[in-house]
């Protein structure tokens, strides 16, 4: 068994301490940003507002409010959407946005997050796929979106 | 209830981690005792969970700051956790890096101590994979390959300061001299390199051989298989140059080095080259003898590629640290040792398999005509023919070759390590195995003999057993009478003196080296900054300086021409 040990001058932990206080910096920095992240305001009329708004409404749990962002085509109602699950602690990211004509399609990502305590929390994350189609200038969704599974009736 | 279960078993392992400290270091030179022992533990325990705690937390940090644009907003819960996480494991981390490093540079016995060995390989290891697959998933998403997102930046971010922390930093100065470290960064980075290579080279081969032989009929584009693997190509090429080319041979232990040249580098492509080979011959003789299952020869084959394309990756790791290997070292090493019984083993268990193999298609044969018959039947004897036609050789010659060195040289050969381990690995195991199959011949024998139903039934509900008897017991026979024999050859433990020696030089050269490879000395090398190399002296006369000076500590100096100056003293 073997060591190397280099003599040198000054104190060991001074590079260290230097080092940590610009990494906790840059850290600082960094918390600041994720803290004050809010979610973006889309302009009203444009597909990704129709999945905002709808998505929102979910959260909120007012069902009536995210129905009437779905097409009229859609066999899925307000009671349907009240018993569906919902995480208590649900964060939704744009991936991606694209628009066709009079279709659009919006992917996003559902992050959930569930557990009780900082060590016992558990989350993972969910890409769905928003249909939506342009009638009478308003998007509408189309398909059976998040966070249905299936309309039971 | 759960604290307490917690604190209980965390007092055991501690108990359980002096225990082992002390029996590590009895006998050792040198300051040693349950409290430092201790401490370590704690310190090192605490500064894992510190640092995988800030971890967790700037990765979450990182995510939250980079993630896509938010559309909608209902938790708080991830963040509260990252920042508890970073606010108290950040300062945590430093503030334990900080005391570590300090102790490291003022107390020789803190880089020695097995704690801080291990904890530095841990870390080392666990970030730098994790930086590689971190790295893999963000370079395959810049080239739309993979979906890695801000997760994956995040973790490459995190992870490679993890690494960097251990690599780049003073703590750089107290790796452990064996080099685990390197030979762990090696193994990953060699690991991604010839992976990556190896399905290049497969899906070359096998998109050539498609289109020769027209056995394809339709294919996806392999452009995207094959971009990924030029990415971990790239990726294991750079960690296995910085872990394996750019350190020289100095940093690792001569253990340590030959260890991973012969059972890292060259007995796996060995082993992969002989599956390939032997996965040939059973293809040949199957299409020549066996049952073919109907197919073509093209289709038959098909595992060509596969099998070339393993046979040129496997030779060309196993020819590049043979090389290395024949290069740096003519003597018969442990490690050379461990290779050659390693092998041996491979090729007795092919044997054995083959001629259990053989057997049982004998007992079944003569027992009941009918269910030995079959072309399936077939296959499985030539698996068992190419099983002895591939382990035979590689016993014959393996074997042969530690029995000349143990006639040669009964001192070392008889007395090491990795001959008593296989030795009485391979008469355990086969004694186990023979013994369980005696009483299972036994219990079948006496069943039908009390119930009067003794026949070619029973023959046949022998068939497994009595095979295995036969071939367990040879090997435990054999191998009994080797140990039998080595027994009274072997040379008593020599008594092997002690010494902790310190060396302050500034010469890095033989002396050093030389006096590593002293079994009994425990070398602490401190180097002289600002004065030019000088002349290392003679290291037999330093070796036989130590040997004769009184007590276990020694000290090693230069007087101003180089010439070493051996001290005893005894520390306070």
């Amino acid at each position: 068994m073997e060591t190397t040990t280099r003599i040198t001058k000054g104190s060991p932990g001074r590079g260290l301490v230097v080092g940590g206080i610009a990494v906790a910096l840059l850290i600082g920095v960094t918390a600041l940003i994720a803290v004050g992240r809010r979610p973006v305001e889309y302009p009203a009329g444009s597909p990704e507002s129709t999945v905002q708004a709808y998505a929102q409404a979910v959260i909120n749990g007012d069902e009536d409010a995210a129905v009437a962002l779905l097409s009229t085509d859609e066999e899925c109602d307000a009671d349907d959407l009240a018993d569906a699950y919902v995480s208590d602690d649900v964060r939704i990211t744009l991936r991606n946005a694209e628009i066709e004509g009079d279709r659009a399609e919006v992917e996003v990502t559902v992050s959930i997050t569930s557990g009780q305590g900082p060590f016992d929390t558990y989350e993972y994350d969910q890409n769905h796929r928003f249909e939506l189609e342009r009638s009478d200038g308003r998007w509408l969704i189309t398909e059976r979106p998040w966070p249905w599974a299936s309309c039971w009736r | 209830m759960l604290i307490l279960s917690t604190l209980i078993q965390l007092l055991i392992l501690a108990a359980v981690v002096v225990a082992v400290g002390r029996v590590v270091r009895r006998g050792r030179p040198g300051r040693s005792d349950a409290t430092a022992t201790l401490r370590r533990f704690f310190t090192y325990g605490l500064l894992a969970s510190s640092v995988g705690i800030a971890a967790a937390g700037v990765w979450g940090l990182i995510v939250r700051a980079i993630e896509p644009p938010l559309v909608a907003d209902d938790g708080t819960t991830a963040l509260a956790r990252s920042l508890a996480f970073t606010i108290v494991g950040l300062p945590a981390a430093f503030g334990l890096l900080r005391y570590t490093l300090v102790r490291l540079e003022t107390d020789p016995d803190e880089s020695a101590s097995l704690a801080w060995r291990f904890y530095v390989s841990a870390a080392t290891a666990v970030s730098l994979l994790t930086t590689m697959i971190a790295g893999y998933l963000v370079v395959g998403s810049l080239f739309g390959l993979e979906d890695g997102g801000a997760g994956a930046i995040a973790t490459l971010i995190v992870g490679g300061g993890v690494w960097v922390m251990h690599w780049l930093t003073p703590l750089r100065r107290h790796h452990p001299p064996s080099g685990i470290h390197l030979m762990l960064g090696s193994l990953f980075g060699l690991t991604a390199l010839v992976g990556g290579a190896g399905v290049i080279v497969e899906r070359s081969l096998d998109r050539l051989y498609a289109n020769w032989f027209g056995v394809e009929l339709a294919a996806s584009d392999p452009g995207d298989m094959l971009a990924r693997s030029l990415i971990v190509i790239v990726i294991g090429a750079t960690v296995w140059a910085w872990h394996w080319l750019r350190p020289s041979a100095l940093e690792w232990s001569q253990l340590m080095w030959h260890g991973w040249v012969l059972i890292g580098g060259v007995l796996p492509g060995v082993l992969v080259v002989i599956g390939a080979a032997a996965s040939v011959l059973f293809g040949i003789l199957v299409w020549v003898l066996g049952d073919r299952g109907g197919e073509t020869a093209a289709a038959f084959f098909d595992f060509l590629p596969g099998a070339v394309a393993a046979s040129l990756v496997g030779a060309t790791v196993a020819w590049y640290h043979h090389r290395a290997h024949a290069v740096a070292v003519t003597a018969r090493t442990e490690a050379a040792r461990a290779y050659d019984y390693l092998l041996a083993a491979v090729g007795l268990s092919a044997v054995l398999t083959g001629v259990t193999t053989l057997l049982v298609a004998f007992f079944t044969s003569i027992s009941s005509p009918a269910a030995a018959g079959g072309d399936s039947s077939v296959n499985i004897l030539l698996a068992a023919v190419v099983g002895i036609a591939i382990g035979a050789p590689l016993w014959v010659r393996y074997w042969g070759r530690c029995e000349r060195h143990a006639a040669t040289d009964p001192g070392a050969e008889l007395a090491s390590t990795s001959r008593r381990a296989f030795v009485l690995a391979v008469l355990g195991i086969s004694a186990v195995v023979g013994l369980i199959s005696v009483i299972v011949v036994l219990f079948l024998f006496l069943e039908d003999a009390l119930a009067a139903t003794l026949g070619s039934s029973t023959l046949y509900d022998l068939r497994f057993a009595v095979p295995l008897v036969v071939t367990a017991g040879a090997g435990a026979w054999y191998h009994f009478s080797v140990f039998r024999r080595d027994q009274p050859l072997r040379p008593e433990t020599a008594v092997v003196a002690l010494k902790h020696v310190v060396v302050v030089t500034s010469n890095r050269g033989a002396l050093v080296e030389r006096l590593r490879s002293v079994e009994g000395f425990t070398v602490d090398r401190w180097e002289i900054i600002g004065r030019g190399s000088t002349p290392a002296g003679d290291p037999e006369a330093v070796v036989a300086a130590i040997g004769d000076a009184a007590g276990s500590d020694v000290l090693v100096m230069e007087d101003p021409d180089g010439a070493p100056i051996v001290l005893a003293y005894r520390p306070n």
